[in-house]
């Protein structure tokens, strides 16, 4: 089988310690069930984006892809799970500087090549250049993982940093570090 | 209908660290890549499709046996583990072991002594093949220093171009210079210009004993340099320049699943903004000469088409266009004072490296260029084209230089001076043409050109920097790796400097 995936990760400044966007998603993250349908997993993924969506204003780096390239889609996927390894996340709190601390959101699927499911997703994905790195891309990205049937999702991840301590939030040092030089800026 | 078939998706990771939250799940309705297969198909199958598998961790159940293979990251094994886990009989082996104490609390300071002074260089500065060293064990007590005839040579060729820019210091300035030999070639190299350059290792793997990139001889070279790149990064000015220090061997192919451990890893550059943030406009990559390609690694493609897109002058020099002056003598234009090396290579004194950081050292230009090559009768420099008249005329081929020569001379002789076509005394004819290099893009394993969004590359490639763990289905413990350690394959001449 071939597979296409989809990725997205999305940065964003949090609002103190109490941000409720990063409550809401440590929450649903953390309620991961640990067996569920295709339906269960479409709801979820439908919640994880609908929270985000509502901040897109927020937004402040990102990077997404669709590849629909077989001999691609694996390992650019395998690539983002190895981050569930926590390398990019902080261990500790950074020293309190005064600065804003960060969010950073992924999440990942791996399709089926040539399915339904991928076949609407990389229609939408179909983004003209000059709008790549536009926060309001990211909004209509986020609506993606609603047109999947779930049957044809071969894996997916999801995972936020910081993780169960928001002390931990990504500095801007860390975000301007090379574990995640990858970010774009968005306008 | 059991519960699994109404719940297919069956969660496989969940992470919960301060730092990270976060869930994976495999869709077990999808059965592509469960036939049970054989652990050496399995294998041939992960160097195929090891992301896909290693995702899962579930589709390759070995044959008859209640167990199957879940691909991990190489180096965090290694840190679970141990640097050497499944080859603990297996030893490394050096040769050409220089003759300097090893000093274990030296070592385990590697890490940190070894971290740029600039916070701007810090984010690219890999520790981890230092941090291998870091706490006492095996790895401390098996270790050697090496200085081998390569590493000498690289070294002279290193102080060749450090007296170049010693004469262009607004170039020097404005420069990166980024070193890709074989590690120990490259760390000897980089010590030649520390004194001006501050070195930027990117080392970010760890020896292993049956390992396809031979790092534990990068860490030789480096044990044998400390007390010399410790005495420089106290002396050099700053801000410096960076010179970035790559092992070429980190893309080593990695063939034989079965035999070899895969601690690949590949190189991680800074944008072109971040270097435009340092002053830099012109990378210099440095390539070893003879037969190989005047091209960069496949890990660095991307980076340096964006430098090049982004306006700076990515240009290339390989190592061969440095050599020593047959004409020179043992006596000819030899200054008093300077310090002159010996030909058995025996310790980091005679590689001539001490003069750099001493007071006598004077400009990188007079310290120590001269060395005693093995079968000669005394000490030549080192020049580009390979002769005093021709050294200077690299500022023609890279024409990075704003400034006349403002000493005329270089190793303490009279130079050519150029600046211009008509003040050419010498033009080498014999130098590669990395002067013309631009960076093209090239289709590589690396490439990463995604429908939609360009321009994030991943860290590493499927199957890349991975090892295939032996694992229980029943209770998801690791067994242990799926590669053998029952060859003498590091005994192997597959190390340039391995056999001894």
């Amino acid at each position: 089988m071939n597979y296409s995936v989809f990725s997205m990760q999305l940065v964003m400044e949090l609002q103190g310690e109490d941000d409720s966007t990063y409550r809401e998603l440590h929450k649903i993250i953390r309620s991961a069930p640990e067996r569920t349908s295709y339906a269960q997993m479409h709801d979820y993924y439908g919640r994880i984006c609908n929270v985000l969506r509502r901040q897109s204003d927020r937004f402040t780096m990102g990077v997404w892809d669709y590849w629909d390239d077989p001999s691609r889609a694996p390992r650019d996927f395998q690539d983002w799970v190895d981050g569930l390894q926590g390398k990019e996340a902080r261990t500790e709190p950074a020293p309190e500087d005064g600065h804003p601390r960060h969010l950073a959101c992924t999440l990942a699927l791996l399709l089926q090549h040539g399915s339904t499911s991928d076949q609407r997703l990389g229609q939408h994905c179909d983004i003209a250049e000059e709008k790549l790195w536009r926060r309001s891309t990211f909004h209509h990205l986020l609506k993606g993982p609603a047109l999947l049937n779930f049957l044809h999702v071969k894996s997916d991840v999801v995972y936020l940093l910081p993780g169960d301590d928001p002390a931990c939030g990504l500095t801007h040092q860390d975000l301007a570090g090379k574990n995640f030089h990858y970010l774009r800026q968005l306008t | 209908m059991s519960n699994n078939d109404q719940n297919p998706f069956q969660r496989k990771v969940m992470t919960r660290l301060p730092g990270l939250v976060g869930a994976q799940w495999w869709n077990e309705g999808l059965s592509a890549m469960s036939d049970p297969v054989s652990r050496r198909k399995a294998l041939q199958a992960l160097a195929v499709f090891g992301g896909v598998v290693a995702v899962g961790g579930i589709a390759l159940a070995s044959s008859g046996e209640d167990e199957f293979l879940e691909m991990h990251d190489a180096l965090q094994m290694q840190r679970q583990r141990g640097w050497n886990f499944g080859a603990t009989d297996d030893t490394l082996t050096f040769t050409s072991q220089a003759n300097v104490p090893l000093r274990p609390q030296e070592l385990s300071a590697l890490a940190t002594e070894l971290t740029p002074k600039q916070d701007a260089l810090k984010p690219f500065y890999q520790a981890t093949l230092f941090q291998s060293v870091s706490t006492p064990g095996s790895l401390v007590n098996e270790l050697r220093p090496i200085y081998t005839p390569e590493m000498e040579a690289a070294f002279n060729q290193g102080q060749a171009l450090a007296t170049l820019f010693a004469e262009q210091p607004e170039a020097a300035r404005a420069t990166a210079v980024l070193v890709d030999l074989p590690g120990p070639e490259s760390v000897a190299f980089a010590a030649a210009l520390a004194r001006s350059f501050e070195p930027v290792f990117t080392f970010d793997n760890w020896p292993h004993p049956v390992g396809v990139v031979p790092a534990h001889l990068t860490l030789a070279a480096v044990a044998y340099y400390q007390s010399t790149l410790r005495q420089l990064a106290q002396s050099r000015t700053l801000p410096a320049p960076p010179v970035f220090v790559m092992d070429r061997q980190r893309l080593t192919a990695y063939t034989d699943q079965e035999r070899q451990f895969d601690n690949r890893y590949m190189a991680r550059m800074p944008a072109s903004e971040q270097l435009r943030k340092l002053g830099i406009q012109h990378v210099l990559y440095v390539v070893p000469g003879g037969n190989a390609p005047l091209q960069e690694l496949d890990d660095l493609n991307e980076d340096f088409v964006a430098w090049r897109t982004a306006g700076l002058d990515v240009k290339l020099v390989a190592t061969s266009d440095f050599r020593p002056d047959p004409t020179e003598t043992a006596t000819s234009g030899v200054a008093s004072g300077q310090p002159t090396a010996t030909a058995d290579g025996g310790t980091p004194t005679d590689a001539g490296t001490p003069a750099l950081a001493s007071a006598d050292a004077g400009t990188p230009a007079d310290a120590g260029t001269r060395v005693a090559t093995a079968g000669s009768t005394g000490p030549r420099h080192w020049y580009y084209g390979g002769s005093r008249m021709a050294h200077n005329s690299f500022w023609l081929f890279y024409p990075w230089g704003h400034t006349r020569p403002s000493t005329g001379t270089v190793h303490g002789i009279p130079s050519a001076g150029i600046l211009s076509t008509k003040d050419v005394t010498q033009t080498p004819s014999n130098v590669s043409g990395g002067y013309a290099y631009e960076p093209t893009r090239r289709n590589t394993m690396f490439s990463a050109i995604p429908r939609g969004a360009t321009g994030a590359f991943r860290p590493f490639p499927s199957g890349f920097g991975k090892v295939a763990m032996r694992t229980s289905s029943n209770s998801r413990a690791i067994l242990g790796p799926a590669f053998s350690s029952r060859s003498s394959w590091s005994r192997s001449s597959s190390y340039t400097y391995s056999g001894g």
